[in-house]
């Protein structure tokens, strides 16, 4: 178990590396910061100020190290638009983003888990049609018109819910659904598939045969078993919804990293831009090390092969 | 492992799903409506009424027909800019179907070379390649997007390249799983031990093997390039004004929700249905290839 613990700590690390050098590199194809950060009309003078205040001078690699030293300890530098740090900025905007997705992967699962599990244990049912038709319509549509149409119903039309802002927990309704949405039919086809092996492998038989109740078996074994992938992808499919965010967020002005992210990209605000890109990163590398490590837990086979 | 639930999504189930909602009618209405979108796409000059550049300010926000107030020559209304709303939806396909495509054939190409490169080698190589997968994954794609507009400017070649840069894992994934497969099989096996080339082993031996698995992922994966780049060019980022994309069409149709409604379902329906259509196309597709080859 020890060594698979490491293993993995040490894969992260190095996806780690390789993120922060692609985000650290993204920055500088962009040609000369200096004139961005100084603006296109500034003179000569001016160019030069800032890239020795910003260190834009020194060495590719020298600057790399100092800039990843800092973003360790949590200084992401001053963004170049707001006067503000990158990282008060984004004190204030993660938990709204963390609260969309939550919900949003809550939403995802309350209608993927039963569902599926239903539509598994009656292949070919009116709940396994419907659970299905969920799924396709989920995979093609556009989750940004899906967010447009629901403003027009439920916004315009009906005036149920605000379309804009993050003021209640009454404008999260509307992006957690468009959101979670995204996310419903991969889970929902995991739950079915897993639920149908499993119910058909040869310990739902034994249990069966040993008289146990259909809810025992269900819920304490056959779920069970599921739960390993559905664990895994929820962490990965939390991940795509950050990234999925700074759609939603634009649209419903719901001013989380997603919103900041997009607003700073606009502006050509870097370290605010690649801060984010380094979180929702950080996230994504962390949740997946978790359910690795949760689902080494809960199966010996993957720890040991 | 954590990858192993997007593979198993992909292994083919010996009831696909289209099967299941429509029968084997699914992939001839599914390829009907391909057909007729990418006949429509192929003859715009043809078909469209008019010239979907054309402002005309005397006739902005026309509504579609059965609306009222609408005008015959212009079936489904004028954008804001007075442009016939249709003409720019018949041209909107050819962008939509030029940049699905193409993404699809070149992070093919990517993911697939990846795929068996670390299902057959192993080891090191496929250590390094799950890495690279992974390093990928963490980034968000939306953001890292944006930001290459940003430096490179937009385009359409641009936003084609920057859309396959991101999309390449799922092939990736699931031929590197494949392969891992067909490496264990006698032909592999065979092919080695009559002193056959690595090279000739992966590409003339487990790559056409390969070919079904690769084109029921690249339709998928071709939807979804459709669906990335509208969202880019709704945001600004993407394809831009004047060229009719559907998702610039949904981002200038945004300030009319309140009043036009309508601009908004019809850009997106057309969106919509041309994704269903590229999935439940895919889908079938497997129940045909994919599944018809191992029963």
């Amino acid at each position: 178990m020890l060594s698979f613990v490491f293993k993995r700590l040490f894969s992260a690390f190095l996806t780690l590396l390789l993120v922060s050098v692609f985000i650290f590199l993204l920055a500088h194809l962009a040609g000369d910061p200096a004139i961005a950060v100084a603006g296109k009309e500034s003179s000569a003078e001016d160019v030069e100020r800032i890239r020795v205040h910003y260190g834009f001078d020194r060495p590719l690699v020298e600057q790399y190290f100092a800039w990843c030293g800092r973003a360790l300890s949590g200084d992401f530098g001053r963004s170049y638009h707001y006067q503000q740090t990158v990282s008060d900025m984004l004190i204030a905007r993660l938990p709204i983003t963390l609260v969309l997705g939550v919900s949003a992967l809550g939403f995802a699962l309350l209608i993927s888990l039963p569902l599926g599990i239903f539509a598994a244990i009656r292949p070919d049912s009116l709940i396994d049609r419907i659970s299905l038709f969920i799924a396709v319509v989920g995979q093609a549509m556009p989750t940004f018109w899906f967010a447009l149409v629901m403003i027009v119903f439920f916004g315009v039309t009906l005036r149920w819910l605000p379309i804009s802002g993050n003021a209640s927990w009454q404008n999260f309704i509307m992006p957690t659904i468009a959101l979670g949405y995204f996310a419903t039919p991969t889970l929902m086809r995991l739950t079915r598939a897993g639920m149908i092996d499993a119910l058909e492998s040869d310990y739902i038989r034994t249990a069966r045969a040993k008289g146990l109740s259909q809810g025992s078996i269900l819920f304490k074994h056959a779920l069970r078993n599921v739960m390993i992938p559905i664990v895994s992808v929820s962490a990965v499919q939390f991940g795509s919804m950050l990234s999925g965010s700074i759609v939603i967020e634009q649209i419903f002005a719901l001013q989380g990293i997603g919103w900041l992210g997009y607003d700073a990209t606009v502006r050509f605000d870097l370290p605010v831009v690649q801060a984010i890109t380094l979180v929702i990163a950080v996230f994504y590398v962390f949740l997946t090390l978790a359910a690795d490590l949760l689902n080494a837990i809960l199966d010996p086979r993957i720890r040991i092969g | 492992m954590m990858r192993q639930p997007l593979v198993l999504e992909m292994i083919p189930q010996s009831s696909g799903l289209a099967r299941r909602v429509l029968g084997n009618a699914s992939v001839l209405m599914s390829g009907a409506v391909l057909t007729v979108i990418l006949i429509v796409a192929i003859a715009a000059p043809l078909i469209a009424p008019h010239d979907p550049y054309v402002h005309d300010l005397s006739r902005r926000l026309l509504p579609p027909m059965l609306f009222e107030g609408h005008n015959a020559a212009h079936p489904l209304g004028t954008d804001p800019f007075g442009r016939d709303y249709l003409s720019r939806l018949i041209y909107g396909a050819r962008i939509s179907l030029v940049i699905g495509f193409s993404v699809m054939l070149i992070s093919g190409f990517i993911g697939t070379t990846l795929g068996l490169l670390a299902g057959y080698f192993g080891g090191r190589i496929d250590q390094f390649i799950m890495f690279v997968i992974n390093t990928r994954l963490a980034l968000p794609i939306f953001l890292v997007a944006m930001s290459i507009v940003v430096v490179f400017g937009p385009s359409i070649t641009g936003t084609i390249l920057t859309i396959s840069l991101f999309l390449w894992d799922r092939f990736a994934v699931v031929v590197r799983s494949a392969t891992q497969q067909a490496v264990s099989q006698d032909y592999v096996t065979a092919a080695r031990s009559i002193g056959c080339s690595n090279r000739y082993i992966l590409l003339g031996e487990i790559l056409p093997n390969l070919v079904n698995v690769v084109i029921v992922i690249g339709t998928i994966e071709m939807a979804y390039a459709i669906l990335v780049e509208a969202a880019l060019s709704f945001l600004g980022f993407g394809v831009q004004e004047p060229m009719p994309s559907w998702g610039l069409m949904l981002a200038q149709a945004r300030q009319y929700l309140f009043f036009d409604s309508w601009l908004v379902y019809i850009p997106g329906a057309a969106l919509f249905s041309l994704a269903l259509a590229i999935n439940l196309f895919g889908d079938g597709l497997r129940d045909l290839l994919v599944a018809g080859d191992r029963g």
